[in-house]
């Protein structure tokens, strides 16, 4: 267990935090808090996102590459980026045949949890 | 005059925060406990403050009377504490005990027997005077005299299947107009579901309030009642809190309700700290069942009567004369215990168990903590989810509310789900702050507990500023908790 500053806009302050595998327990305004951690094994609404071709980033960190651009055309399972969080490389994978419809960073930016970071959609026909 | 033994040392049969309240209790009166527990039972609090501890084999170790029995006698202890559930109202235990040479700290076998019996309970109830839910179990089912009993029970006036069970045959008379039509109705129910069609009749009560009296009694014939304690708040017949006085009782019906439950003690000669339960309906009252035994919600007694209830059991079973008057029993200010329990109120209560890895009360004036475990220790599924109690003491009810809701919120504990939020939501609903919850409460408002959890944006970005932290804090090689992660995640 460990303090931690947080800065939100009308507040800033210490809180307590323990992280213990996936968990993410802390106290703040009152509340005890325990966030799940979504990662590729056991993310499962992740996983259920991916499997329609929507990745979002489960944890806030940086684009580190780029594999495609939008309009491409892709096969199943090739990497389409690869994001760092947690200092964990995160390599997201087409899950379908199809094509890139969405593509909104490049690589060095920062992301926010569950931005949209890549979207494609099954190929017709 | 019966002989006063000096007891110097205690078994203490059973877990939890209970056991960690009798070995304080056996400590302050300069005694030794021994702890009777079970394997699992090694890491908690109770286990560390004990003198002495045994260990008990068995799938059942805190049910098994003999060996507890046995093993109390074994490690040399003087009497037994029983705490409450498992042993604390089985007769054949205390007879147990006695057989070893130890003292029972608690009331007489036969007395537990009695009052453990509904059926023997009532009817010595209603010897004593003891208002009872009137009824009618008579063999006579002709409509004529079943109508004129409900009208001597009075109205509404519920009608149950002899052979009933889970609500089954079970139908509600308002008045004499509907009565042979929800009778019919009953005995068709019954008689498909049951193969019976005999009913019973019994006075209907709506919207009910629990509330308990606290009363203590010697070996000298001497009784004193300790006020009352409203536990409305229940799920499914479990308490979740409690609190003295009730909020519900005027001075005359609480005067009544007082004499009632020193007649019940009286009645079968009690012997050390018991508790008369009652259902009251506006302010008539009737008698539930008396538990022969330290009750979980004591600590509120406590606080508004300033009395030590575990020390004055032991110097009760010691042979002393009550150490207070029924006229040195003053109540002061207002007292409300949550029970702590490890669940997940947003997921309809499942017990939640693992490692607790930081635990933190808010300690101060007028605040009471009993837990069963400190951080490091686990919490297991091998009993019930109870954890500990958080227990405030203030002037008024309003003041102990809000005092309970800062205590409930400054409470920190990370490792297992608690029912902290839901114990903050409950003392905010209008009907609790107002005090007219019923005993139907839990069940109208909060049947489904919190419902699923939802994260605030606010929440969301607290979390996100934790988790860069604790990214650029793993990046560092010489942080401690480094090594563990290093296995799991790949470092780039």
């Amino acid at each position: 267990m460990k303090h931690l500053g947080i800065r939100l806009d009308q507040l800033s302050t210490r809180i307590p935090v323990h992280r213990h595998g996936s968990k993410l327990w802390f106290h703040f305004k009152g509340k005890n808090h325990c966030y799940e951690i979504p990662n590729r094994a056991s993310g499962d609404q992740e996983n259920a996102e991916a499997a329609k071709g929507i990745f979002k980033a489960s944890m806030p960190g940086k684009i580190m590459k780029v594999f495609v651009e939008k309009g491409q055309e892709i096969k199943q399972g090739q990497v389409l980026m690869v994001m760092e969080a947690m200092k964990m490389e995160y390599a997201m994978e087409a899950s379908f045949d199809g094509k890139v419809i969405e593509l909104n960073h490049s690589a060095g930016d920062q992301v926010s949890l569950g931005d949209l970071l890549v979207q494609i959609e099954k190929q017709e026909g | 005059m019966a002989e006063v033994k000096n007891f110097k040392r205690i078994a203490v049969c059973n877990r939890g925060e209970v056991a960690v309240r009798i070995i304080e209790a056996c400590h302050q009166l300069g005694m030794e406990a021994v702890l009777l527990h079970s394997e699992p039972d090694i890491g908690t609090r109770a286990y560390r403050m004990a003198n002495d501890c045994v260990l008990l084999t068995g799938d059942s170790p805190y049910l098994d009377i003999k060996q507890n029995a046995e093993a109390a006698k074994n490690a040399m202890a003087d009497a037994v504490h029983p705490g409450f559930g498992f042993l604390s109202e089985n007769a054949d235990f205390a007879e147990a005990v006695i057989g070893a040479g130890l003292t029972f700290i608690g009331p007489m076998p036969d007395s537990i027997r009695n009052m453990g019996d509904k059926i023997s309970a009532k009817k010595l109830m209603e010897e004593a005077r003891v208002p009872c839910i009137p009824g009618y179990k008579g063999e006579d089912q002709s409509l004529e005299r079943l109508k004129s009993e409900a009208s001597k029970i009075g109205f509404p006036v519920l009608i149950k299947a002899a052979a009933g069970g889970g609500g089954r045959g079970m139908k509600v008379s308002r008045s004499k107009a509907d009565f042979a039509e929800q009778l019919d109705s009953a005995k068709r129910e019954s008689l498909a579901a049951f193969g019976s069609d005999q009913v019973f009749l019994e006075k209907y009560l709506e919207n009910t309030k629990h509330i308990e009296f606290q009363i203590f009694g010697d070996q000298y014939g001497n009784y004193v009642h300790l006020f009352e304690r409203e536990c409305s708040v229940q799920r499914r017949h479990q308490k979740i809190i409690e609190e003295a006085p009730s909020p519900s009782l005027n001075d005359e019906t609480r005067k009544l309700m007082a004499e009632a439950a020193v007649r019940a003690a009286e009645k079968v000669n009690y012997i050390g700290a018991g508790t008369v339960e009652f259902l009251l309906a506006g302010q008539d009252f009737y008698f539930l069942e008396m538990n022969t035994r330290l009750q979980v919600e004591h600590p509120v007694t406590e606080y508004i009567t300033g009395k030590d209830l575990v020390q004055t059991q032991i110097k009760v079973a010691m042979g002393s004369p009550l150490p207070f008057l029924q006229s040195q029993i003053e109540k002061n200010g207002h007292s409300i215990e949550c029970r702590l329990y490890a669940e997940d109120p947003y997921k309809k209560g499942i017990p939640s168990t693992g490692e607790i890895f930081h635990q933190k009360f808010p300690k101060g004036e007028g605040r009471r903590f009993d837990y069963a475990f400190d951080p490091g220790d686990s919490v297991t599924s091998f009993y019930d989810p109870m954890i500990g109690k958080l227990i405030v003491h203030a002037e008024n009810r309003e003041l102990a509310c809000k005092k309970m809701i800062q205590v409930l919120q400054e409470t920190e504990i990370f490792g297992i789900q608690t029912n902290i939020d839901f114990l903050v939501e409950i003392i905010n609903h209008p009907d609790f702050f107002t005090g007219v919850m019923t005993t139907g409460f839990i069940e109208e408002y909060f049947s489904n507990a919190l419902g699923e959890k939802k994260w605030s944006e606010e929440e969301m970005q607290v979390v996100e500023q934790l988790m860069i932290q604790l990214a650029n804090q793993y990046n560092q090689p010489k942080e401690k908790t480094l090594a563990a992660w290093q296995n799991a995640w790949r470092n780039v």
